[in-house]
């Protein structure tokens, strides 16, 4: 059961990096529209994975995005604190015993309505955090806030392209 | 003792959250004290080979075009050091303005000439010999990745460094005009900090009339800068259509092509005329660049170096 879901998701790791990487962070965008896609990873572990653990790849992601986009500690504190926080907030949108059933939280084991509301919560959360570091202080909280809404709301939509491509390769 | 395991037991997960955050401010702190050259020179060599790998893959779909750009390049290099063969001694070549496509470059410094009379000739069919020393050495680089942290810090990273005799600080500059600054090397790749990053200015002059002004990026579009510092009054005398080059600095030589007046305002609120040049580079799709080797650097350091130690003159 475990080891089933080991490989996915050290593919998934590099995969969403080099997405984020080479595709996403050299698109020639407005300022206030950057999409993230990494954090994706974080929010697909398996429940059972340990909290250590979720926490050391939520630095480690975080970590080597910083790496090529030469912003030292930036996404990696952003992404530790998600990593933190992803399970109580799947808590707080669960329904009792569900979680328990799933293998990781996915777009197809909790539904359209739950799952959106996850990522949007937890990728609105991680690009505050981001934006407000990178920042620290020198841009006006509307113009971050702005810049952090924009960026979710397209997160989201890659992240749920993401999802249906994936369910519909599951399904063949 | 027993309690504080069985504590440190229950929290483990709070407090390797507690200790990783710290590590994270820690190293975002060092950033903004030691502009973080530590970590870009130890994360350099290692993001470079995967950029250098993507950027590999990309040519293959943009090889027609970078023929095209190259084989351009190449004429109007020929054009330089040919077309300006026939030696008339009525122009000081010292000095010189080529026109082509609707640009003026004008060659000035960069080569060095000295006349000698050949004495064994009759006055009148005076030989002049060129010597041509060139002030420069110019090392061709590729761009494999351009970076943008957020809008208004861009860099760009090269495929040479100091294996390839590329230095910090040399001027960087692409096909039409200025890129930037080497402001990172290790030894097989380099950092540049371009133009369009809000953190460079550079001086610079309306190539007509020699009024100064420079340049800074202010965030918004790659495709355009602006030339700040110039004094309202002055504002009628940058047209659409000038050509704005570089002024010489103790970083960057003189005469390199920046941009073109796109618009010129002299606003009621404020001292100075709003400016707007369309770049020459594109950045977007600029694919090699230049880097210029000051041949003399060592010497002009030396000689001002003396001025500052000694304080007064």
């Amino acid at each position: 059961m475990n080891s089933r879901l080991i490989l996915p998701n050290i593919l998934r790791f590099i995969f969403v990096v080099l997405i984020q990487v080479l595709i996403l962070n050299q698109l020639p965008l407005h300022r206030f529209i950057s999409p993230y896609i990494y954090p994706l990873f974080i929010l697909l572990l398996p429940f059972r994975t340990p909290q250590w653990l979720m926490l050391v790849l939520g630095f480690s992601i975080g970590t080597i995005i910083d790496l090529f986009t030469h912003t030292p500690g930036l996404n990696a504190a952003a992404t530790t604190l998600l990593a933190f926080i992803r399970n109580y907030i799947i808590e707080l949108y669960s329904p009792r015993n569900m979680v328990s059933n799933i293998p990781f939280p996915s777009l197809q084991y909790l539904g359209f309505k739950f799952f959106l509301s996850y990522i949007l919560t937890c990728i609105f959360i991680h690009l505050f955090v981001l934006f407000f570091l990178d920042s620290f202080g020198s841009i006006s909280i509307f113009e971050i806030l702005l810049r952090v809404l924009l960026s979710t709301l397209f997160s989201a939509i890659l992240i749920l392209l993401y999802e249906y491509l994936f369910i519909s390769q599951k399904e063949k | 003792m027993r309690n504080l395991i069985l504590f440190l037991g229950k929290y483990h997960a709070f407090f390797l959250f507690l200790f990783l955050e710290g590590i994270c401010f820690y190293i975002i702190i060092q950033k903004n004290w030691y502009q973080h050259s530590q970590f870009v020179a130890f994360s350099d060599e290692m993001t470079g080979k995967v950029y250098a790998g993507s950027s590999w893959v990309k040519e293959f779909f943009t090889l027609r075009k970078t023929n095209e750009n190259l084989a351009e390049e190449n004429a109007k290099m020929r054009y330089l050091l040919y077309g300006s063969e026939q030696v008339d001694p009525n122009i000081d070549l010292r000095e010189r303005t080529f026109r082509m496509e609707g640009l003026t470059y004008t060659v000035r410094d960069t080569i060095r000439t000295t006349y000698k009379i050949n004495d064994t000739l009759p006055a009148r069919d005076t030989m002049y010999v060129v010597e041509r020393r060139p002030k420069y050495d110019f090392i061709s680089a590729k761009v494999i990745n351009t970076l943008s942290t957020n809008e208004e810090n861009n860099f760009i990273t090269l495929n040479k460094g100091k294996n390839h005799g590329l230095e910090k600080n040399m001027c960087v500059i692409g096909d039409k005009g200025l890129v930037g600054l080497i402001t990172q090397v290790s030894d097989n790749f380099s950092l540049v900090i371009p133009i369009i990053n809000s953190q460079l200015t550079v001086s610079a002059k309306n190539n007509i009339n020699n009024i100064n002004g420079s340049i800074k990026y202010q965030g918004s579009d790659t495709r355009y800068i602006d030339l700040t510092e110039v004094p309202k009054h002055a504002a009628p005398y940058f047209e659409r259509g000038d050509t704005i080059m570089t002024k010489s600095s103790s970083l960057i030589p003189d005469n390199i092509p920046i941009g073109i007046v796109v618009s010129s305002q002299a606003p009621t609120k404020e001292n100075f005329a709003q400016i707007r040049l369309q770049l020459l580079t594109n950045f977007s799709t600029m694919k090699y660049v230049y880097c210029m080797k000051n041949k003399m650097a060592e010497e002009q350091h030396n000689l001002e170096n003396k001025v500052l130690q000694t304080g007064d003159h």
